[in-house]
């Protein structure tokens, strides 16, 4: 669990220590257990060879109760004298007592097996059951081994050499050689360590810078993203040049959303210049429509329309009005393009409005003298753009009366029902049908999308 | 490839001279076998002329032969030779010592006239004094008289004396040995004890030195040695007198002497009587007598061997009696 929250950086050379450690200790181990298993039977098979060798030296030993001779043979050299023998042998005569021994403190010469006190139990009870045999044996206890050869002398059975080899000297030497293998374990671990050290920062920094780069991804422009992909063919080599690719299309898209972004604010900028110069026409043309007629009000040397002079005056002035409030809303607002549409939205269709384009186009319809049958049924403010609807209404009266003769007759009748504004113009021959699907209505198309909003219809 | 060989060998105290002709089986003579034959033919003439020489010469230069017995440190081999070649230069005379493991092996040639003096114990001198001629004795602390010592394990503090040893495993150093034999049984014998039942069981070592071993190392409880290897292997920090104790000291006896068999000629003898009693008045002589532990050789009489005398006398009388056997001693 630790491992999991530790840095490759550490957790690589760490794995591969203890790889290394582990491998080593196991190896070390089977060496050991090996030695010990060879050791235990080299040692039974080297004493017994040993014994085999001596046996008949002994013999005549104890033939001729020579006990020094016996001595000197299982002693060994002189200089075995005050050591402790590798292999314990304890020559015994055919009565079972101890005859010469090259351990005569712990076998005194001259004691009977049985009278044997310095030995533990199991050993005392192993040797008893292993003295005057016919055929050499083998007892083994939890200490030692014990192999019994018999020492005939004409045919017959005049004592035994039984050899006895502790376990503990080879526990020894396999401890020793178990210390010694984990020494040169330490010894290998501390010049692997730095190797792994090396190595583990060798093979992880290409990890580590990439997980640097990613975590950039998010938190800096994309342009500021720098990346180094290994030429390497593994993973992590892979893997980087694949996260290269992705900043690199990632780098491409924002270059084009700028683009995009770039495009859509010139036309945003286009739209809303086309939105306010349309705008400030609308109100132009009925100003200029109204100028029209006050100019041919004044010039008539007696103008008897005063009432239009002044209506195309008020008219004027509320195109001015309509001008300063488009104006205003470009100069008030820091966001052009959704401040001025929602000042226009808020701008909704009312009587007068209609009114105002009857009273815009009713002197030119009289220069032809047509006949202006006026019906408007909006009696309620209606929430549509009103720049929008005056327009067309203008430019559907406008072309109406172009379109019909003199001394000719126009019928214009704008009301609404549940869902629609409804403007039906009609002439002589035939009859336009305009509505204008208040569902059909969406505010936050703004201005350029009017004509898309308005369906002919024919009846 | 034709190989010759000469060489002189002593073995078991035997003199040969051996001349052996080895015919190599890939010699290029097999191949032009007159030629061979001419040579070999030559060889065998020039061997048949100049054997009577050669053996002549060998005879003149047979050297004096010097049995060693475990009276002393006898394993001193580098010892033995610079003393041979010490008394070569001043006999003008080969000398070959011949060493044994027991005082028998050296008692028994020397009695035969296989060798012509010997360094032997007071007890074989007094079993074969009319055999044997006094050349000289040791001087060991100024006198030529030495102890016998009975040694115990440093664990025994109890022991300290002989009868202190009933039915334990004794150790004796040689049956021949006076100080490591003899005085034991004669102690036994005068208290009224069966030597052959005191303990529960003997045997010989045949070395004074391995006498201290067997005790040391516990082979046996107790042994009797001579005092002056004793004190030797102690002035010599020999590790295993670390583990023994003198529990008792014998009275002094006669050193074991330097004896001449019968049978060597009497200027012969004489000259080594005086090159023995001459080695303390010579630089090399005292440093082989220093590395002896003793100060050098004193002609001596059989009269200072009487004690050992009276203690074989004392036992071959019982044994006499016992057993109806006549003893050599005089």
């Amino acid at each position: 669990m630790l491992l999991r929250n530790i840095s490759y950086r550490y957790k690589l050379p760490l794995c591969m220590i203890l790889a290394a450690a582990l491998t080593a200790v196991f190896a070390t181990m089977v060496v050991s257990w090996q030695y010990y298993s060879y050791s235990k039977h080299n040692i039974t098979v080297q004493s017994q060879e040993l014994g085999n060798s001596m046996r008949d030296m002994l013999t005549w030993a104890l033939n001729h109760k020579d006990i020094w001779h016996a001595y000197t043979l299982l002693r060994g050299d002189e200089e075995n004298a005050l050591a402790t023998p590798k292999h314990t042998f304890i020559l015994l005569d055919e009565q079972q007592t101890i005859f010469a021994s090259n351990q005569p403190t712990r076998f005194p010469t001259g004691t009977p097996v049985s009278g044997l006190t310095t030995v533990s139990s199991t050993f005392l009870n192993a040797l008893k059951n292993i003295v005057n045999m016919q055929q050499p044996k083998e007892i083994s206890t939890e200490q030692n081994m014990l192999s019994s050869i018999p020492l005939l002398s004409d045919n017959l059975v005049i004592g035994s050499l039984v050899i006895a080899d502790s376990y503990e000297s080879v526990s020894t030497l396999y401890n020793r050689v178990s210390i010694q293998g984990l020494l040169v374990i330490l010894m290998t671990i501390s010049i692997l360590a730095p190797l792994a050290w090396f190595w583990g920062k060798h093979i992880v920094n290409p990890l580590l810078d990439l997980e640097s780069c990613i975590l950039k991804v998010g938190k800096e422009l994309i342009d500021n993203i720098q990346c180094l992909a290994p030429n390497d063919e593994d993973e992590i080599g892979r893997l980087s040049r694949h996260f290269q690719n992705m900043v690199n299309d990632l780098k491409e898209k924002s270059k084009l959303e700028h683009q995009v972004m770039k495009s859509d604010r010139l036309a945003a900028v286009g739209t809303l210049a086309a939105g306010v110069a349309h705008e400030i026409n609308n109100p132009l043309a009925g100003m200029i429509l109204a100028t029209n007629t006050y100019k041919q009000c004044c010039i008539s040397p007696n103008c008897k329309q005063r009432e239009d002079a002044r209506e195309s005056i008020a008219l004027v002035q509320r195109g001015l009005a309509q001008i300063q409030e488009t104006v205003s809303a470009l100069l008030t607002n820091v966001n052009l393009n959704t401040s001025l549409i929602a000042n226009l939205k808020e701008k909704s269709l009312t009587r007068v409005d209609i009114e105002d384009i009857y009273k815009l186009v009713m002197h030119k319809s009289r220069t032809k003298s047509i006949a202006f049958n006026w019906k408007n049924d909006i009696h309620n403010t209606i929430v549509i753009p009103s720049t929008s609807i005056r327009q067309i209404l203008i430019n559907l009266l406008l072309n109406a009366i172009h379109a019909t003769d003199s001394q000719g007759h126009i019928d214009c009748h704008i009301r609404t029902d549940d869902r629609s504004l409804l403007m039906t113009i009609k002439n002589d021959e035939q009859y336009l049908k305009w509505f204008y699907l208040y569902r059909l209505i969406n505010l936050n198309q703004g201005l350029s999308t009017k004509d898309s909003q308005l369906r002919k219809g024919e009846q | 490839m034709l190989k010759c060989q000469r060489g002189t060998e002593y073995h078991h105290m035997r003199y040969s001279h051996t001349v052996a002709i080895v015919l190599g089986p890939k010699s290029r003579f097999a191949t032009t076998p007159t030629i061979t034959l001419a040579i070999l033919t030559l060889f065998l003439l020039f061997n048949l002329i100049a054997s009577p020489v050669k053996a002549e010469s060998l005879s003149q230069s047979k050297p004096i032969r010097i049995g060693i017995t475990p009276v002393i440190l006898n394993e001193k081999t580098q010892f033995l030779h610079e003393w041979a070649t010490y008394l070569e230069a001043h006999l003008a005379q080969p000398v070959a010592f011949v060493q044994q493991d027991s005082y028998g092996k050296i008692t028994t040639p020397l009695l035969k006239g296989e060798l012509d003096f010997a360094w032997i114990c007071g007890y074989p001198y007094v079993q074969h004094q009319r055999l044997l001629d006094l050349i000289a004795i040791p001087l060991y602390k100024g006198k030529p008289r030495y102890q016998s010592y009975l040694i115990v394990s440093n664990l025994d503090i109890k022991t300290h004396s002989l009868l202190d040893l009933k039915d334990t495993v004794f150790a004796y150093s040689d049956p021949n040995s006076n100080s490591g034999y003899l005085y034991a049984q004669y102690s036994l014998k005068k208290a009224n004890k069966n030597p052959e039942s005191f303990f529960k069981q003997t045997f010989f070592t045949w070395q004074h030195k391995n006498t201290v071993e067997a005790v040391a190392i516990g082979l046996a409880q107790a042994g009797i040695i001579d005092g002056y290897i004793w004190e030797t292997m102690k002035k010599q920090h020999h590790p295993l007198i670390a583990k023994t104790r003198v529990a008792h000291k014998s009275v002094t006896f006669a050193f074991p002497p330097v004896v001449a068999s019968n049978n060597v000629a009497s200027h012969l003898r004489n000259k080594l009587q005086h090159v023995l009693l001459s080695m303390d008045k010579e630089t090399q002589g005292r440093r082989l007598l220093k590395q002896l532990n003793i100060e050098g050789f004193t002609p001596g009489t059989a009269q200072l061997f009487d004690d050992i005398l009276k203690m074989h006398l004392f036992i071959e009388n019982r044994e006499l009696k016992t057993e109806n056997r006549e003893h050599v001693a005089p």
